[in-house]
């Protein structure tokens, strides 16, 4: 319950926020999903010819 | 007086093998262990494959916690965009932004300079610790020619290193004398607290380079010295490279 209403404070807070903060935060989330994707695929690979 | 030679024990008892002549009593091919692949370093158990099972592991532990360290790195970059698009709404419904771009002092770019010529040192240090002939003599024990080059570059870089934390100095003291200072704004916040963050992980890049050395002068095995600058090395390059990104993003990023 108490995550649900953190969830749905969070998206009530990102909409009333202007789209430049909107657009703010997709890019924020671009760049730290793509860092992680990249570094995990990375990774997973050094290990496999480790191997 | 003919100079007589007795055969050894093993060869005045070979085995015969009921053919023609004699099976030569031990296995003659290269490797001894009867496979001819015992020279395989492959084969063996894995932690005893040689130096270069050793340097694989020490650059895939390097590149792990490089990795923790990039996305602490990656999430301080995404929170500098954040909270440069990010404001409040005033009395009469305005939303006011109150990012004001800090000016980047011009030693900034000696720095980089000193940076990137730093790397270039170290990857000559980086190389000299693995070139054949050499590493070869040195393997041998024939003198050190491999760690004295390499010595010498790595403090090249090192003096670099120090000389661009002294200029890192020089520009926050410039700015501090503009009045610009941690919380004056959310620019200068984000621009002291990239520098700092990446000026300490510099500062243990040179830790790392100072430990470097004293394994070259010190440590008894080539391919300890060899893990040692590879390793440090190669975080040089990371924080390089790092800095780099960091620098363009305050320079034009803001």
């Amino acid at each position: 319950m108490t995550l649900l209403q953190g969830c749905t404070q969070c998206l009530d807070s990102t909409r009333a926020a202007p789209p430049a903060v909107q657009a703010a935060y997709r890019h924020a989330i671009l760049l730290l999903a793509s860092a992680a994707s990249t570094l995990f695929i990375t990774g997973t690979l050094l290990l496999r010819r480790q191997r | 007086m003919p100079s007589t030679i007795t055969p050894p024990e093993i060869d005045r008892h070979r085995i015969s093998d009921g053919n023609n002549g004699h099976r030569p009593p031990t296995d003659k091919r290269t490797g001894g262990n009867g496979e001819g692949d015992g020279d395989n370093w492959n084969n063996r158990p894995r932690g005893h494959r040689g130096p270069h099972e050793r340097i694989s592991q020490a650059r895939i532990g390097l590149f792990f916690a490089l990795g923790g360290d990039l996305m602490f790195f990656v999430a301080l970059i995404s929170v500098f965009f954040v909270t440069k698009a990010s404001g409040h709404f005033d009395a009469y419904d305005h939303f006011i932004n109150q990012w004001l771009p800090t000016a980047i002092p011009s030693i900034l770019w000696l720095n980089t300079i000193a940076l990137l010529l730093s790397s270039v040192t170290a990857e000559i240090a980086r190389r000299a610790m693995f070139r054949d002939v050499d590493a070869m003599d040195e393997w041998f024990g024939l003198g050190r020619p491999v760690s004295y080059r390499a010595a010498l570059w790595l403090s090249a870089t090192l003096a670099l290193g120090i000389l661009f934390l002294a200029g890192q100095w020089v520009a926050w003291d410039q700015l501090a004398a503009q009045h610009v200072f941690f919380r004056s704004n959310p620019s200068s916040h984000f621009f002291y607290l990239i520098t700092i963050t990446h000026a300490v992980h510099l500062f243990l890049g040179i830790v790392a380079l100072i430990v470097a050395l004293a394994a070259l002068k010190f440590s008894r095995s080539l391919a300890t010295r060899q893990v040692f600058v590879d390793t440090t090395v190669w975080y040089w390059h990371v924080m390089g490279a790092l800095w780099i990104f960091l620098f363009l993003l305050l320079e034009f990023g803001q």
